[in-house]
């Protein structure tokens, strides 16, 4: 049975994917027109941050299979000091660093979030299970892409869901939101695009070639329900894109892009955590 | 779609989202990823007293918190130095003094790169 601790890196995974996301997404929607988001951002980077800052923690009990809280802060400095893992940690945290700084000092220039959030993901493809083929591997550049195209499709779905479409939808009118919705759906189109092309190769990479794992392991099964509420998320933008974007804008097709992108960021947000737990998970169990 | 449908649609997109995040809590997790891929002396052999164990993994090792412990039928630790992880990063030895003959057990820890750890046991026989 997995214990408490386990559940916490799971969690802490999930919240960090999550946070990384919306600001991608926030980046995003701000480029393509929309304001006040800033203070959704702050809060983004801040859950990025702290996620980062425990993360030496979870890798110290997970090399150590220590559960005892003392021991496992006491391997810290090894950790930190001695393995591929604590390299990457101090990569990420000076990238972090930056992200910080552009965010508080250069709020106008979103091109140094953009190249620095580039740079966490790097980070991160380099320290997943594709690191085991090697750094500059294809392994690794598909994990890369596959994590860019999972925040930007993600990210840039939920901050419009949530708070950039019903602002549009209640105080600029249909016009403003097609406009918009249709930059939108271009990048997510291409982010889905992305992330299928890269996930197949990640997930064929992780499974050793053996296809029989998707259906008789743990790690299998929760990526076949990726997969399928994946299905259903990329279904649900191809009706925002033909059944309201296609067609003329009018309060009715603005209130029905208006839900469907809702229940598209629900279902994203379960790839999200579904993802989380896929990174912690054994493809062999 | 009318407004009927799309709360339908919402209704059975909350009720998904129990049912795969009930799924999720329930699914085996585990982190343990590098595995053994071939060792010497082989699991259950019988052997002339060897003068190491090596094992090789399916990925690269952390040399710090990767290890092999060889115990007697006692239980009493067999080598006198500690294991070390081949230049190839994906092979770790542990040298041995003379063993006399009996039963023996290998104790293996493997972290991968990834920081998953796995671990497992074997045995062989000195003759």
């Amino acid at each position: 049975m997995p214990e408490l601790v386990d559940w916490l890196r799971v969690l802490t995974t999930i919240l960090a994917d999550g946070s990384f996301a919306l600001a991608v997404g926030v980046l995003l929607a701000g480029a393509w027109g929309a304001n006040g988001l800033r203070r959704f951002s702050t809060v983004a980077l801040a859950f990025l941050a702290g996620c980062y800052l425990v993360r030496p923690w979870f890798l110290a009990e997970s090399m150590s299979g220590s559960t005892g809280l003392r021991e496992t802060l006491g391997l810290v400095p090894d950790v930190l000091s001695s393995t591929r893992q604590g390299a990457l940690w101090y990569a990420g945290g000076v990238v972090i660093v930056i992200l910080l700084v552009a965010h508080v000092a250069w709020p106008s220039r979103p091109a140094i979030q953009l190249v620095a959030l580039s740079a966490l993901a790097a980070t991160k493809a380099a320290s997943t299970h594709a690191s085991e083929a090697g750094d500059w591997s294809v392994a690794e550049l598909a994990e890369f892409l596959h994590l860019a195209a999972t925040a930007v499709w993600a990210g840039a779905i939920l901050v419009s869901a949530w708070f950039v479409v019903p602002l549009l939808t209640r105080c600029e009118g249909p016009d403003a939101l097609w406009k918009y919705g249709r930059r939108l759906s271009r990048t997510v189109t291409y982010a889905l695009l992305a992330l299928a092309a890269s996930g197949l190769y990640v997930s064929w990479s992780d499974m050793h070639s053996e296809i029989g794992r998707l259906w008789t392991t743990g790690w299998g099964k929760i990526l076949l329900v990726k997969l399928f509420l994946v299905g259903i998320a990329a279904l649900l933008g191809s009706m925002v894109r033909f059944r309201c974007l296609r067609r003329p804008a009018n309060s009715d097709r603005a209130r029905l892009m208006e839900q469907l992108l809702c229940a598209e960021a629900t279902a994203l947000a379960l790839v999200l955590c579904l993802s989380g737990a896929l990174a912690n998970a054994n493809p062999g169990l | 779609m009318n407004l009927v449908s799309l709360r339908a649609l919402r209704t059975r997109s909350i009720a998904s989202a129990v049912f795969i995040t009930a799924l999720t809590l329930t699914a085996p997790m585990s982190f343990a990823h590098t595995e053994l891929v071939s060792a010497t002396p082989t699991a259950n052999s019988t052997v002339t007293a060897p003068k190491d164990v090596t094992i090789k993994f399916s990925g690269a090792l952390e040399p710090k918190f990767s290890k092999i412990t060889v115990v007697d039928a006692s239980g009493k630790p067999a080598n006198k130095e500690e294991s070390a992880v081949g230049a190839d990063t994906k092979t770790m030895t542990v040298a041995l003094p003379v063993l006399p003959p009996g039963l023996y057990t290998v104790q293996w820890v493997a972290v991968s790169t990834d920081s998953h750890r796995s671990q497992g046991t074997y045995k062989f026989t000195v003759k």
